[in-house]
């Protein structure tokens, strides 16, 4: 059975139940309009709406899904809860992200986010620590091209405090 | 998730991608702090302190809380190393197999706010303190403010634990970790232990345990104020 799904600019995508399953926004918000896989009628009549989403950022969601459609769901570990999150990214999972730019990357992370799709969330959130990972502060900066408001003095005192830390 | 208002943001965006020229700055810094935040819990603290490049990012920092499962502080593979010889109980799981061990190095200078800063986002599974040529009494003093399971305090010597080791300081601690271990007893006393003891069986503290190398000059006394007397190899 297929779901429809539209998105900020009325573009419709029609995908399949598993599919649409896979964000748990899109879940919860099948149940409250009571789609059910079992009841075609319910899926053709209704549409789920995605405010936060628009056409290009959907297409990209939908072609990670297509891809982990059949992955297992993985057990959360009660000691993971605790410390750093880490999180693999498959080397499927890299290549995917490979060629967005950041801009791209951000909005795939608000989409992830919003669709509550874990998996590629935590993929995005990954990504983007492992860009920042062993860079210098003005170096990461520098990569974002953020302003750096802070004052002489602030600046001094961050570099002095950070200066003897070491991993 | 409170993304409410993401769409807004990213439609700005999109504005300012569409008619001027590529910047990634707004995209990083106009994400929502919970998703900043959550960049952030994938980081090391050194990362982290790193990527504190203005005032948005400092505070979100500063505001998100995480856990180190260990953090140690001074010149601590060579004081290890000395403990090591010298006392056998320093007792140290797991904490060179570990990423997620954090050394400040004593080679550089640092400042004890900066400690401080650590101590009001972190949660820590074990702090080590390694002190070699001297002791610094405000580092000494901000154990207690870190939230932490074990703390190690390793020292060059006796007399370098003296300086701080002593019996208030040591009740101090007792409601900062659930173990504490010492390298050397410092200036503690019969009396001091006593005191520590009884906290500790009361159950009103956070210490449930202390490893320390307490010398037969003390634990003879110790015993006694516990009304324990051992005389020719009988209680």
């Amino acid at each position: 059975p297929n779901v429809k799904l539209v998105t900020s600019d009325n573009e419709e995508f029609v995908v399949d139940f598993r599919i649409a399953k896979m964000s748990v926004t899109v879940s919860r918000l099948m149940e409250a309009m009571n789609m059910s896989e079992t009841d075609d009628a319910s899926l053709l009549s209704n549409s789920i709406p995605l405010p936060n989403v628009t056409k290009a950022v959907m297409a990209r969601v939908i072609e990670w899904c297509e891809k982990h459609k059949n992955d297992e769901p993985k057990e959360e570990k009660e000691n993971d809860k605790r410390g750093r999150t880490t999180h693999v990214v498959s080397d499927w999972d890299k290549e995917f992200l490979k060629n967005d730019e950041f801009g791209r990357l951000c909005q795939l992370m608000g989409a992830a986010n919003y669709l509550e799709i874990k998996g590629l969330f935590n993929d995005i959130s990954q990504t983007i620590a492992n860009m920042i990972h062993g860079k210098k502060s003005d170096e990461i900066a520098e990569m974002f091209n953020i302003h750096c408001d802070l004052t002489e003095a602030e600046k001094k005192e961050i570099r002095k405090k950070t200066a003897w830390c070491e991993d | 998730m409170h993304t409410s208002d993401c769409l807004h943001i990213y439609s700005a965006n999109v504005i300012v991608l569409g008619i001027c020229c590529l910047s990634i700055q707004f995209l990083l810094l106009s994400l929502p702090e919970a998703l900043i935040t959550r960049i952030f819990s994938f980081l090391s603290i050194k990362d982290r302190l790193n990527a504190r490049v203005n005032k948005k990012l400092n505070a979100i920092e500063l505001e998100s809380k995480y856990y180190v499962r260990s953090l140690a502080i001074g010149d601590l593979a060579e004081a290890v190393r000395r403990a090591q010889k010298s006392v056998h109980n320093v007792v140290l799981p797991n904490m060179y197999r570990n990423d997620q061990l954090v050394t400040l190095s004593p080679d550089c200078l640092y400042s004890s706010d900066f400690i401080r800063r650590i101590t009001q986002n972190v949660t820590l599974g074990q702090l080590i303190v390694g002190f070699k040529t001297h002791v610094d009494k405000d580092v000494y003093r901000l154990l207690h403010e870190f939230d932490v399971d074990f703390i190690v305090l390793v020292f060059e010597s006796n007399d370098l634990a003296s300086s701080v080791i002593t019996g208030s300081n040591l009740l101090l601690l007792v409601n900062s970790c659930k173990v504490l271990n010492v390298t050397h007893l410092g200036v503690v006393a019969p009396e001091d232990l006593l005191a520590l003891y009884k906290k500790m069986e009361s159950g009103t503290s956070k210490l449930k345990g202390v490893m320390m190398a307490i010398t037969i000059s003390v634990w003879k006394p110790f015993l006694a104020l516990l009304g324990i007397t051992f005389v020719d190899a009988k209680i």
